[in-house]
C-alpha cells in the first residue's frame, strides 16, 4: 500500500528560469526579461547587481583619480573606463526610457516616458550621465566634473530603496533593536537589506585587507601614505559601528537574551573576538604610541580577513573536525614530539664533536630534526659523521609517516564531517517532506545548506530522492499484519482508503456486466454487498439493495 | 490588497536604551574620526619630511654638476682640489642657515631647522623629521653589492664627486624610502 503523495519538486541550485511567453510584443517582452521586479528568474536582479558593481567601480576610480601617482601614468585608462561606464549608463537610461510605458508606475498615466524622465530615479539616472555630455559642449572645471560624477553613487538607491521597503514591510510592528538585529544577523526578517549589509561588510573587509597588503610595499606607501590613513580610518569606523551594533542587538539572539551576561557571552564568542581584534590595533596604536612602539600591531589588522569566516561554514567544519579528532591528533603530536627530541639528542651526540658550530646544543639540533622530519631539508645544517648520516636516513623515512599521520587524520575527518553533514541535510529533507512537498522557505533553506556543503545539483536531487523514498517506505504499511495496521487509527484509515481505491480500480478493470450477472445469478453476493459495490463504483441508480 | 500595498503597522519608537545606543555610536564615530585626524596630521608631517628630503636631493643633484666650477655658492659646499678643506660639517649647516639655498626647510615635528643624524632608530621619537645622509662607497668589481652605505661623518671631505643616499626619519623613528643622488 502506498498512500498518495505528490512527488516533491526538485530544488534548483540555479536561479529559477522565468517563464515569459516569447510571443509577447517586443517592448513587453523586453520589460519582462530586464526590468520587471515581480517576475522571478528574469534578468532584473542581475542587471541591478552589475550596474551596482559598475557604480562602485566608478567610485573607486574617482578616488584613485585624486592620487596623482596612480592617475597620471594611467590617465588614458581612467578616461576609457569613464567612457565605457557612461556608455553602459546611457544604454540603461535609454532602455528604461523606452520601456517606461510598460512600467506599472507610469503606464496608467499620460505620457509615461515624460513621467519617467521627471521621476526621482529618472533624474538620478540622467544626472549620472549628463556631466559627461555637458563637458563636450561647455567647458566644465575638472573638480566640478568629478563632483558631478560622484552623483553616480545615487544610482545605488535603485537597489537600496526596494530593499529598504521590503525590510520595512518585514519588520512592521517590531522594535528598533529587533530591526537592527534583523539587519545585522541572518533571520527571516532581514530580507535583501541584510544581504546588502553582509555584502557591504565583505567588500569593506576585502578592500581593507588589500589596502594593508599594498601598504607594506614601501614604494607604494611612500606615495599613498595619506590615502592609506584615510582608508584605514574609514574602515575602522565601519567595523567599529558594526561591532557595537552586533553587541547591542545580540540580546535578540536565542541564548543571549540577558542584557549583561548575554552580551558578555556574545562578546567572548570567536566571531565577536575577531571583530574586536580587527579594530583594536587602530585604537591601541593611537592611545599607546607614546609609551610603546606599537607599529608591529599594524600587521594584526590582517585579522580582518577572519571576519569573512562569518560568511562561510568552512571554519566551523574545521573547528568541529579538530575538536572531534583531538584525542588522536594529540597522541600523534605526542609521538612526533618524542621523535623530534630523541633524534635531536642523538644528532647532538653524534655530530657535536664533528660540527660544534652547527650542532652547538640540543635546541639547535631540534631545528635540524624538525626540518629533516618534515621533509623540508633546507640544507643549512647537515650531518657529516657516518652515524649522523645513518640516523638522518632513518629520520627522513620515519618523518614521511609521522608527519603524514595528522594530515591523513584531518583529511579523513573532513570527509567524515562532510558525510555527517550530508546525512543531517537528508534528515532535514526527510522532515521537510512530511507534507510531500517543499515550501519556498524550505527550498531556500536547502539551497543555502547545499551551497554551504558545496553540493552539486545532482547531489541535491539524489538526497531529495533518497529522503522521499525513505518517507514512502516508512509510510507504506501494506506489508504489516492487519492487527498492526488496526493498532493505529491513521494507518487504519489509510488502509481503508487504499482498499476502497483498489475496489474502484477493480470495477474499472473488470467487465461490469458479467460481474453483475454472476453476482446475481449465483447468489455469490448478498443484495447489501452488491449495493455497496455499486455505491463504491458510484452507480447511483443501483445503490439501493433489491428485494 | 497585496503585501506591497498594505499599510504598514506602526512600529514602537526607539526606547531610551536605543537612544543611548545611537548616542554611543555617534561618540564611537567621533572618536574614530578624531584618531584618524590625528594620524592624518602625523602623516602630513611625514609628508613634509619626505618633501624636505626631496628638496635636499634636488639641490644636491643640481649642485653636483656645478660645484666644481669656480665661484660656486655656498663656498663651504664647493668641490675640487682648491676646496680640499671643505667638510660636511661646514657645508650642511650653511645650506639650512638663513640665506642658504635651503633656508626654508623646517622639521615639521619640531618646527625648527631640520637636523642630520647618522641613522634612524626605530622607536626613537626624538629623531622624527631628522634627515639621514649616507655615503655610498663603490664595492670591489664582482662584489654582491655595487655600493656599500656608511654613515656620513662631519669630518668627511667634500671636494670629490660622491654617491649619496638620503632619507628622513618618520614620527616613530623609522627610516622612510631612500633616494640616491650623485653630488
Amino acid at each position: 500500500m502506498k498512500p498518495h503523495q505528490p512527488k516533491p519538486q526538485l530544488v534548483s541550485l540555479e536561479a529559477p528560469s522565468a517563464s515569459i511567453p516569447s510571443d509577447l510584443p517586443m517592448r513587453q517582452w523586453l520589460y519582462a526579461w530586464l526590468l520587471d521586479t515581480k517576475i522571478a528568474g528574469n534578468y532584473q536582479q542581475s542587471l541591478d547587481r552589475w550596474i551596482a558593481l559598475l557604480i562602485v567601480a566608478n567610485l573607486l576610480a574617482l578616488l584613485f583619480e585624486h592620487i596623482p601617482a596612480v592617475y597620471l601614468p594611467y590617465q588614458s585608462w581612467f578616461h576609457l573606463f569613464d567612457v565605457a561606464s557612461v556608455a553602459v549608463f546611457s544604454a540603461e537610461y535609454l532602455l528604461r526610457l523606452y520601456l517606461a510605458p510598460e512600467d506599472p508606475d507610469f503606464k496608467n498615466r499620460g505620457s509615461p516616458r515624460l513621467r519617467f524622465m521627471r521621476s526621482p530615479f529618472g533624474l538620478i539616472d540622467l544626472l549620472a550621465i549628463a556631466p559627461f555630455y555637458l563637458q563636450a559642449f561647455v567647458p566644465v572645471d575638472l573638480r566640478a566634473l568629478r563632483f558631478l560624477r560622484l552623483l553616480r553613487i545615487l544610482k545605488l538607491f535603485r537597489v537600496l530603496i526596494p530593499a529598504w521597503q521590503e525590510f520595512k514591510r518585514l519588520n512592521q510592528g517590531r522594535s528598533f533593536r529587533q530591526k537592527i538585529h534583523a539587519l545585522v544577523y541572518p533571520s527571516e526578517f532581514g530580507g535583501n537589506l541584510h544581504h546588502i549589509f553582509d555584502t557591504f561588510i565583505m567588500v569593506c573587509v576585502l578592500i581593507s585587507v588589500i589596502g594593508i597588503v599594498i601598504e607594506s610595499v614601501q614604494s607604494i606607501d611612500h606615495v599613498m601614505h595619506l590615502e592609506f590613513i584615510v582608508l584605514d580610518t574609514v574602515m575602522v569606523a565601519i567595523f567599529s559601528l558594526e561591532y557595537c551594533t552586533r553587541l547591542y542587538c545580540c540580546v535578540e539572539q536565542p541564548g543571549f537574551q540577558k542584557a549583561f551576561s548575554g552580551r558578555w557571552r556574545h562578546a567572548k564568542s570567536p566571531s565577536l573576538l575577531v571583530d574586536l581584534l580587527a579594530i583594536l590595533p587602530f585604537f591601541l596604536e593611537a592611545f599607546l604610541h607614546h609609551l610603546f612602539d606599537l607599529r608591529f600591531l599594524r600587521v594584526f589588522r590582517l585579522i580582518r580577513l577572519l571576519k569573512l569566516t562569518r560568511y562561510t561554514g568552512a571554519t566551523a567544519t574545521l573547528t568541529k573536525v579538530l575538536a572531534r579528532e583531538w584525542p588522536v591528533m594529540s597522541a600523534s603530536i605526542f609521538i612526533m614530539l618524542l621523535m623530534v627530541v630523541l633524534t635531536a639528542t642523538l644528532g647532538y651526540l653524534f655530530e657535536h664533536q664533528a660540527q660544534p658550530e652547527k650542532f652547538e646544543n640540543i635546541p639547535q639540533s631540534i631545528y635540524w630534526a624538525v626540518i629533516t622530519l618534515a621533509s623540508v631539508g633546507y640544507g643549512d645544517i647537515s650531518p657529516v659523521t657516518p652515524m649522523g648520516r645513518m640516523m638522518t636516513i632513518i629520520l627522513a623515512l620515519m618523518g614521511i609517516g609521522i608527519f603524514a599521520i595528522p594530515a591523513a587524520l584531518l583529511s579523513s575527518a573532513f570527509t567524515d564531517q562532510l558525510r555527517i553533514e550530508r546525512e543531517n541535510l537528508r534528515n532535514e529533507l526527510y522532515e521537510m517532506l512530511e507534507d510531500g512537498r517543499l515550501s519556498a522557505q524550505e527550498i531556500e533553506q536547502v539551497q543555502a545548506e547545499a551551497k554551504r556543503l558545496h553540493l552539486s545539483q545532482q547531489d541535491v536531487d539524489q538526497l531529495i530522492e533518497k529522503a522521499r523514498r525513505e518517507r514512502e517506505l516508512m509510510e507504506d504499511v501494506s506489508g504489516l499484519p492487519l492487527h498492526k495496521i488496526a493498532g493505529k487509527s491513521e494507518h487504519a484509515l489509510e488502509h481503508y482508503k487504499s482498499l476502497l481505491s483498489q475496489i474502484r480500480q477493480l470495477g474499472i478493470l473488470t467487465d461490469a456486466q458479467k460481474f453483475e450477472e454472476l453476482a446475481r445469478s449465483s447468489d455469490r453476493l448478498t443484495d447489501t454487498e452488491l449495493a455497496l459495490w455499486h455505491k463504491i463504483q458510484g452507480n447511483k441508480d443501483k445503490e439501493q439493495p433489491q428485494g | 490588497m497585496t503585501a506591497d500595498t498594505m499599510p504598514l503597522l506602526p512600529s514602537p519608537g526607539p526606547t531610551r536604551a536605543d537612544k543611548l545606543f545611537m548616542l554611543f555610536l555617534v561618540l564611537v564615530l567621533l572618536a574614530v574620526v578624531a584618531i584618524g585626524r590625528m594620524m592624518y596630521n602625523v602623516g602630513l608631517k611625514n609628508e613634509i619630511s619626505k618633501q624636505n628630503t626631496a628638496d635636499l636631493v634636488q639641490w644636491l643633484a643640481q649642485a653636483g654638476s656645478q660645484r666644481f666650477d669656480s665661484g660656486f655658492e655656498p663656498a663651504q659646499c664647493a668641490g675640487g682640489d682648491a676646496n680640499a678643506s671643505n667638510t660636511w660639517a661646514a657645508c650642511l649647516p650653511r645650506l639650512l642657515a638663513d640665506g642658504g639655498p635651503l633656508a626654508g626647510l623646517r622639521n615639521p615635528f619640531t618646527q625648527k631647522t631640520p637636523f642630520f643624524v647618522a641613522r634612524c632608530e626605530p622607536g626613537s621619537a626624538a629623531l622624527a623629521g631628522a634627515l639621514v645622509i649616507e655615503k655610498l662607497t663603490p664595492g670591489q668589481p664582482g662584489a654582491a653589492q655595487a655600493f656599500y652605505p656608511s654613515p656620513l661623518g662631519g669630518d668627511d671631505p667634500i671636494n670629490k664627486k660622491m654617491q649619496l643616499r638620503l632619507s628622513a626619519c618618520d614620527h616613530g623613528g623609522y627610516a622612510g624610502i631612500s633616494t640616491e643622488v650623485t653630488f
